[in-house]
């Protein structure tokens, strides 16, 4: 069984905006690691490899990650709220002046959940 | 002045005006058992007590959200001691709600004895809300406040 789960950030974290978020996969066997495409959805200029995605949000907004090993099909996903604050902290006072989100259509529901696997042997 | 600042301000102005009125309704229904003396020793002992609630506004805006789940967080809400705030994370994010903050509300009891003018006890709970609404002229964010005022009396004779 070949497998891929996005460790962290939880389903629904919290974040803000203007800093790295960093998230983090895990494959089994380990070493499809490697092939691990990370992207965001409707956002085409944040993507990433391996690992670990440290994708820096600039508004206030859902955003749904996506962890896919393609040639597998194996795809995991997580959603995480960001904050545009203005001190850039994350206390509910920071969040309470948070700037509201610009309009876009992005499901606010993870559409293949945070582990995936596929029956297979690595390569 | 931001949002924050405005709403600590106005629930002390909230809390000083509860105790001015609590007392003055205490005033009115025992004045003639107690006198101004017992007035007065609610009031300045309410009085000390605004301090208590600017302390737990504080605590309660100081509360780091980065990192929990908002669902979790919309669903219970935060609660530090008994000042509770009510959060729409996942509506504000999804550009649903005009505030991430719906209310903040604080309750408190205190109790104290009059001490030498006769052998009562006062209870007090004092419940403080906030609530945020947005002006539709500007979006401009306004807090409204509410407050109640319980008062109990209990008189010990003999």
């Amino acid at each position: 069984m070949l497998q891929l789960t996005i460790l962290g950030p939880a389903n629904g974290s919290i974040a803000v905006a203007g800093a790295p978020v960093r998230f983090t996969a895990q494959t089994d066997p380990k070493q499809l690691a490697a092939k691990i495409v990370w992207s965001v959805a409707d956002r085409p200029e944040l993507h990433g490899s391996g690992e670990t995605f440290d994708p820096s949000f600039s508004v206030t907004g859902v955003e749904r990650i996506v962890a896919q090993i393609p040639d597998l099909g194996l795809a995991c996903d997580t959603i995480v709220y960001v904050f545009k604050t203005p001190s850039g902290g994350s206390t509910a006072a920071d969040i309470l002046r948070a700037e509201p989100p610009v309009t876009r259509e992005v499901a606010v529901q993870a559409q293949f959940g945070s582990h995936a696997s596929v029956m297979g042997r690595a390569s | 002045m931001s949002s924050v600042d405005a709403l600590a301000g106005d629930l002390q102005r909230t809390a000083s005006t509860a105790v001015v009125s609590g007392a003055a309704a205490l005033g009115g229904a025992a004045a003639l058992a107690f006198g101004q003396a017992a007035n007065a020793a609610f009031a300045e002992h309410a009085a000390s007590e605004a301090e208590t609630y600017a302390g737990k506004f504080v605590t309660v805006f100081a509360e780091n959200l980065g990192g929990r789940i908002a669902q979790t967080v919309d669903a219970n809400g935060i609660t530090v001691g008994s000042a509770q705030i009510d959060t729409q994370l996942v509506a504000f994010a999804s550009g649903k709600a005009a505030s991430p903050i719906a209310s903040v509300t604080v309750e408190h009891d205190f109790s104290f004895a009059l001490g030498s003018v006769a052998a009562v006890d006062v209870a007090a709970t004092v419940t403080l809300t906030a609530q945020y609404v947005f002006a539709a002229k500007d979006a401009s964010p306004k807090t409204t406040t509410t407050t109640k005022v319980e008062l109990s009396l209990t008189w010990q004779s003999g």
